[in-house]
């Protein structure tokens, strides 16, 4: 009976992304897996061989008891029916059209105890098209959530866009996002084991993808120590991306062992006040106010900026400083940080949709976290297009993994911590996430014992 | 299955198997059985000793559905290619052959093939379309064509009339006019029927954990919930008092007399630790078997319900089927294995 799940990968993408260029890469390359293939989408030319399997959408409403979902009635059958010949193939791929919502086909694997039994759902690869996505990003939903379920996305057709295009949209998905791997291809042409054999929705990729996706946000994305000898210095910069940046200077304490950490609390809530306007010229007296820096539109800039007493000061940038070369010269001489950091900046909320992650130290109350999982989803779920938490459990060895699509949740238990720290970490991905709401409602679920 | 069960183990017999996966079992006559695998193969074995009496490739893909033309010599099976196979029961000569596919597009499959003998006509269902046919496989009317992909179809006893289920509801035709007879909407995806007896009820078995049963006269819904998994087997006894059904590995047996159901709690036997795969009376609708994807097989007396004979197959059980005289079962397997179980008199 604990026979090996079959590992079903999605293939999803909007009409001319270049997902039946894929697919015919992989059912021709040669990489030693066995694939069966459902196609939801069907040219002139179909693919003939005996384990391509077509069929159109079915879209069945379920009622599972206070909970409704969508899932496709037409994998439920073709999955069925190919759970029965699983000694002919080692991976299912299912290629979905256009205009698919990957949230029925992800409720699929939840919903039916069958596929939930012998299938596992390895990972939803979205191809899009490098140049004229944008024509779709704001106004197709489809295509947003098909970015948004992605586990893998490939930005195809790179040869047909701009560097700039590509690093911009590269940028937007990411924000939409985090979890997913992003690669740049041409002709839809990818190593399989990109996309093959992913092992599921992950926490583990959210940080090869981003390192700092678990870190809290900052109004800040840099910030350095300086040692300011005199009680005059000045701070220039030179023509950058925006026109103009939002800084805030502390004095620092010069005991503490670490100047930075020590006035982070007060450099996030300073810098969220009212900053007062300087341009460029302009005189800048003493520290602890948040500035707006207006930048010469032709050319450099410069500030000058009177301190009280000559010590160590930390300034902290909207942006990281290298953007627009600023450095901080005192006497002539350009000033050095003693120490600097680049913060994880807060989310422009400029795209409805995006990914939230959090991490905890503490032990969690497994019944406080299924119980304020379960309302959240219950409540949100229609925004929640996906979630995915490891716990630690207070008085547990082993790991607790919660996995949600929309209002449908799964618990699983996994190995012990072993020789890993213990820490609960989540992801969400969804439309109007409000990470601080979600942070403050796991910290609820902190065990007190 | 524990040894400490107070009910006598079944003699079971593993014959010479199929070649493939076991996807329909059928009984023939007091000499043979035939079973459909996922090859695409149907093998015709012997009741008696177990042997091949032919064996043969009909279908590529597998065999989906299998079927007798009651008085005749033939059998019909139906495929994953789309196909209808007509095949002589002696020599198991392809005699006919029909692709029901029309859109070259997609894969759809000849799911279920029902012979009515009252009518002369087999109802076959390939995708979303209901065909009615002649034992020469040439349509009566044109297709019937549902919203949605025909997950089971079920002739009444009478053999006069059809009720076919999808997502979204149900529907009676006749093979004479092919509108439907009647329809009931629910936003519930069936995925099993079966007709009382009586002609009453008709019984649907539901994706979402429950059952539905339509008052064919009464023209009303009956919603059984609670169920621990998808319904995909029911079954009635001959007399049309016990529905017997299951979810997962949990046999619910429904009583119908008097009354009806409602309000009365059902028989609940749990005893399976696989996933119930067949459910079936035997022919004088005494005893009822089930079979689960663990190998187990277990045989049950029908009024009190309480098991009475079990047994364990050489694999997970795909299909089974009961003799004509009620004295064997026969058991497919997923690995392709056949086993025949002695039922003492």
């Amino acid at each position: 009976m604990a026979e090996k799940k079959i590992p079903v990968t999605v293939l999803t993408g909007f009409l001319g992304s270049g997902k039946t260029t894929l697919l015919n890469h992989i059912l021709t390359a040669n990489h030693g897996r066995r694939i069966a293939v459902i196609e939801n989408e069907f040219g002139e030319v179909g693919i003939d061989q005996e384990l391509v399997v077509r069929a159109e959408e079915e879209i069945f409403e379920m009622n599972n008891g206070c909970i409704c979902c969508t899932v496709r009635g037409d994998l439920i059958r073709i999955l069925g029916n190919l759970i029965k010949r699983r000694e002919a193939f080692d991976h299912i791929l299912i290629e979905t059209t256009g205009m698919a919502d990957p949230g029925p086909v992800a409720q699929t694997f939840f919903v039916d105890e069958e596929m939930q039994r012998h299938l596992s759902l390895d990972g939803i690869v979205t191809i899009v098209d490098a140049k004229h996505v944008w024509e779709h990003l704001d106004s197709s939903e489809e295509v947003r959530e098909q970015i948004a379920f992605a586990d893998c996305i490939l930005i195809n057709k790179i040869d047909l866009a701009t560097p700039s295009q590509i690093e911009e949209l590269q940028s937007r998905i990411k924000k939409m996002n985090g979890v997913a791997k992003q690669y740049l291809t041409q002709d839809s042409v990818i190593d399989m084991d990109c996309i093959l054999g992913l092992g599921g929705f992950n926490i583990q990729r959210a940080l090869e993808v981003d390192p700092k996706f678990l870190e809290p946000e900052y109004p800040f994305e840099w910030g350095g120590v300086f040692e300011i000898a005199t009680q005059r210095f000045s701070i220039e910069c030179q023509e950058g991306p925006d026109p103009s940046m939002r800084i805030l200077l502390l004095p620092c304490p010069t005991e503490a062992a670490s100047e930075l950490e020590g006035v982070l609390r007060d450099a996030v809530i300073h810098f969220s006040d009212d900053a007062r306007e300087v341009p460029s010229g302009g005189e800048i007296r003493g520290g602890g106010e948040a500035l707006e820096l207006v930048f010469n539109p032709n050319g450099a800039s410069s500030y000058d900026v009177l301190l009280s007493t000559p010590m160590r000061y930390a300034l902290f940038t909207e942006h990281q400083p290298n953007e627009f070369d600023l450095v901080i010269r005192s006497d002539g001489q350009v000033c050095h940080p003693l120490q600097e950091r680049l913060f994880k900046p807060d989310h422009e909320h400029d795209d409805e949709i995006s990914s939230v992650g959090l991490e905890f130290e503490q032990d969690m109350d497994a019944e406080k976290v299924q119980l304020w999982l379960s309302e959240l989803l219950r409540i949100k779920g229609n925004d929640i297009f996906r979630m995915k938490g490891v716990f630690a459990i207070a008085g547990e060895d082993r790991r607790l993994a919660l996995q949600g699509v929309h209002m449908l949740l799964k618990a699983e238990r996994l190995d012990s911590w072993g020789a890993r720290s213990r820490r609960s970490t989540l992801v969400f991905i969804g439309r109007n996430l409000d990470r601080e709401a979600l942070k403050a409602g796991i910290e609820e679920c902190i065990s007190r014992e | 299955m524990s040894d400490a069960l107070p009910f006598k183990k079944l003699c079971c017999e593993i014959v010479s198997p199929a070649t493939d996966f076991v996807s329909a079992i059928l009984s023939v006559s007091e000499d043979l059985f035939l079973v459909g695998d996922q090859s695409g193969t149907i093998s015709a074995i012997s009741c008696g000793n177990g042997r091949i009496a032919w064996q043969r490739k009909a279908h590529a893909g597998g065999v989906r559905a299998l079927e007798l033309v009651k008085g005749s010599k033939i059998c019909i099976s139906g495929g994953d290619d789309g196909c209808i196979v007509v095949t002589d029961l002696s020599s198991g000569e392809e005699l006919r052959r029909e692709s029901l596919r029309t859109d070259p597009r997609l894969s759809d499959w000849v799911s279920h093939l029902r012979w009515s003998t009252t009518e002369n006509t087999l109802a076959a269902a390939c995708g979303k379309r209901l065909f009615f046919l002649t034992e020469e496989l040439r349509p009566i009317a044109e297709p019937c064509v549902h919203a949605t992909t025909i997950q089971d179809l079920a002739w009444d006893q009478e053999g006069r009339r059809v009720a076919t289920v999808c997502y979204g509801g149900g529907t009676i035709w006749s093979p004479a006019d092919h509108t439907p007879l009647s329809t009931w909407h629910d936003k519930v995806a069936m995925l099993a029927v079966s007709w009382s007896p009586n002609g009453k009820y008709i019984a649907c078995g539901c994706q979402d954990s429950s059952i539905l049963v339509w008052d064919v006269k009464q023209k009303q819904n009956l919603r059984m919930w609670g169920y621990p998994g998808k319904v995909t087997t029911l079954a009635w006894d001959r007399a049309g008092r016990y529905l017997a059904t299951s979810g997962q590995g949990d046999l619910i047996v429904w009583d119908f007399s008097g009354e009806g159901p409602s309000g009365k709690e059902p028989i609940h036997r749990g005893i399976h630790q696989g996933v119930i795969s067949a459910i079936a009376f035997n022919p004088k609708g005494t005893m009822l078997c089930t079979t689960a994807d663990d190998g187990s097989v277990l045989v049950w007396r029908t009024g009190s319900f309480e098991p009475c004979l079990y047994g364990v197959a050489g694999a997970g059980i795909s299909a089974a089927a009961w003799s004509r005289d009620g004295r064997r079962i026969f058991v497919g397997q997923q690995d392709g294995g056949v086993c025949i179980f002695a039922i003492d008199a």
